[in-house]
């Protein structure tokens, strides 16, 4: 730990410099803008910064484009919560409470909480990346295709979670998901499945997909219902963006659970944010004395999932430097960028460009503290921005989808996908189908595809390679113990209710 | 059961049914493992059978709460046949305004067919007159020409 906080004091002396220091800052609000733009998220933020970082010093190359990386993230909750339309994949819970909020004209609010919840999460994720990847890189490399499923899987379960009321409904909802997702060609045997059109040989693009079935059906559905936000004039009252006390304690906990939640889902590659601020929605939900609040702008709905996806950005750093292992898109954007610096991702990174590392993570830090002042005074710019366009929303969103799914592949054909899951996700929000089920198969069930055949070839046909290794045994029962908690606290909370509901009657 | 429930099951049905025909054709087992036509194959199973248990699920309780239907008096409160219809033209004409707009940017300018679509969905949707719709579609197309293509360089015209 002394030689971690040694490295990091290290890393701080090279970064803490005029320069770096405004090429952070800079980096912090492009991305956080970059974020907001639905269609464009981490990879692309990175992807577009990259040339500017020729002819950088690494360190200041690695900070503009971590300091990106993490604006993103800010980002992608701004539209989520203003207009309903996730920024990026892992803003899609941030949708199911900050909206809500805003709809109660406490947008500001909720953006706050998100911006204060981020910032905590980001700087748990990076106190386990500075003291604990080395420790994490040792354990990481035992985890093979038959543990990587289980985890899928164990994922995948949250679907009951996010059921809500009809769990056939969830259920046909996350296998219409799993169909989606097998567009394009196989990860295993390359074979090319369903491409009725060119386009579809590389898959259906999951961004379309959530700028149409969030973006668009929300535009449709609100013109359906005449749904007019009542926001009141644009005004500086600085108190509405500041989370009460009250806002504060009742996020604290969801804070600190997504937060360590993130971090651990961050550390397996091929998770990544989205799953942990699924898994994170989940957990509150199943955690919360309220349930039947959520879908109502419940601040540990919104807190838990915005701590969850900043911690587990840093903790997909890890399997990054230590493995040279992508956790997540951006993070592969960033292997990219390491390789063009000349820097080799690995078990010998840290020795042989400690230097380098320990700079990009202060970096990390300092960009991570500079968001939060940011976010937190960019709110009333936002706020006021839909005010003076609030009797437009309808068409200013829809164009803000068509060129967000434009800009995904530079083709109408994105745009079509957006417009065609747009419809579909209408009829599901005017049929009570739940959407989070859905977005959840689309992203596992390729990994759990791919890890399961992987695993099957790996056990020579034999499916009993999932219960012999000792780690997949560890998470079936640590699955089982779910399940049966899960079940146990059901029960008690059913003989609950209908005990309130006979003292009630008498 | 609502008109928007049976079009998204028979949606789902004629999708599943599709790759169902389609993914026959795929192998289903290679080697010592499962093909490409493993996940699909059965997926698409089970989606016909939830659609259907769903559908017929709906269907039952229809018949069952008929009854109880007829013996209550008219709900009050329940939206007139006429003005459900009319909620439904803003949706739906923006689905195909959208649709018609989506065509015509496969011409090349994807802007042009943009700001037509919303400057009609605006003036006739949204209650602002046609002054207001097209200059708030102006100042919005020209902040995401600004953003999208001087800044971020992607080709948007």
């Amino acid at each position: 730990m002394l030689e971690s906080l040694t490295s990091l004091a290290g890393g701080f002396g090279d970064v803490l410099t005029p320069y770096n220091l405004l090429i952070i800052f800079m980096a912090g609000i492009i991305g956080t803008v970059v974020g907001a733009l639905p269609g464009l998220g981490p990879s692309a933020g990175i992807a577009l910064m990259l040339p500017l970082t020729f002819g950088m010093p690494h360190i200041t190359g690695l900070c503009l484009l971590t300091g990106v990386y993490l604006g993103t993230m800010f980002g992608g909750r701004i539209t989520a919560i203003l207009i309903n339309t996730p920024g990026d994949a892992p803003a899609i819970m941030t949708t199911l409470e900050g909206y809500p909020l805003m709809c109660q004209g406490k947008g500001g609010m909720a953006m706050g909480v998100s911006a204060v919840s981020s910032f905590i999460g980001g700087l748990f994720g990076l106190c386990v990346l500075i003291f604990f990847a080395p420790v994490v890189s040792k354990y990481s490399i035992y985890l093979g295709a038959p543990e990587y499923f289980l985890l899928m899987v164990l994922g995948l379960s949250t679907i009951i979670l996010l059921a809500g009321e009809d769990v056939f409904k969830a259920l046909l909802m996350a296998s219409f998901g799993v169909l989606v997702s097998t567009f394009g060609s196989d990860f295993v045997s390359g074979y090319i499945r369903f491409a009725f059109l060119p386009e579809l040989i590389e898959g259906i693009d999951f961004v379309a997909i959530i700028i149409g079935m969030y973006g668009l059906a929300e535009v449709f559905y609100n013109l359906d219902k005449r749904f007019v936000m009542k926001l009141g004039k644009p005004n500086l009252n600085i108190k509405e963006y500041i989370p009460s006390a009250e806002a504060v304690r009742e996020g604290a906990p969801a804070i600190l659970r997504g937060s360590a939640l993130g971090t651990f889902i961050g550390l397996v590659p091929g998770l990544g944010a989205t799953v942990a601020t699924f898994l994170a929605y989940a957990l509150e939900k199943k955690v919360s004395h309220h349930p039947e609040k959520f879908g109502t702008g419940h601040i540990p709905g919104l807190a838990g999932p915005e701590a969850a996806n900043n911690a587990s950005e840093p903790g997909a750093l890890i399997p990054l430097i230590t493995l040279g292992i992508p956790g997540s898109g951006g993070t592969a954007v960033l292997l990219g960028a390491l390789i063009m610096f000349g820097l080799q991702p690995g078990p010998l990174l840290m020795m042989k460009s400690g230097d380098v590392v320990w700079g990009m993570i202060s970096g990390l830090v300092l960009a991570n503290v500079f968001l939060l002042i940011t976010n937190i005074l960019m709110i009333p710019l936002f706020i006021n921005l839909l005010r003076i366009i609030q009797n437009y929303l309808a068409s200013v969103v829809l164009a803000l989808c068509v060129v967000g799914a434009f800009s995904l592949s530079y083709s109408e054909f994105n745009i079509w996908i957006a417009l065609i899951f747009g419809v579909i996700g209408y009829l599901m929000r005017k049929s009570n189908y739940p959407t989070g089920p859905f977005i959840l198969a689309i992203v596992l069930a390729p990994l759990a595809e791919n890890y399961f055949r992987q695993a099957v070839m790996l056990g020579q046909g034999d499916v009993g390679i999932f219960i012999q290794r000792p780690i997949s045994q560890g998470i079936l029962v640590t699955m089982a113990i779910i399940l049966l908690l899960v079940f146990f606290f059901k029960k008690k909370r059913n003989i609950n209710l209908l005990s309130r509901d006979k003292t009630k009657a008498h | 059961m609502k008109v928007s429930e049976i079009i998204l099951l028979i949606f789902f049905a004629v999708f599943a049914g599709v790759l169902l025909f389609s993914s026959i054709k795929m192998p289903y087992s290679s080697g010592q493992g499962f093909g490409a036509g493993f996940v699909p194959l059965n997926m698409s199973v089970i989606v016909i059978v939830l659609t259907s248990f769903i559908g017929l699920r709906a269907l039952l309780s229809k018949r069952r709460t008929r009854g109880e239907t007829h013996k209550t008096s008219a709900d009050s409160n329940q939206t007139p046949e006429t003005a459900r219809q009319q909620s439904l033209v803003a949706p739906i004409g923006t689905i195909l305004l959208l649709l018609v707009a989506t065509a015509a940017m496969g011409f090349g300018s994807i802007l042009a067919p943009l700001a037509i679509l919303m400057t009609i969905i605006s003036a006739s949707f949204l209650g602002n007159s046609w002054f207001q719709s097209i200059r708030m579609t102006i100042i919005t197309l020209a902040v995401i020409y600004l953003i999208f293509s001087v800044w971020l360089k992607i080709p948007i015209t």
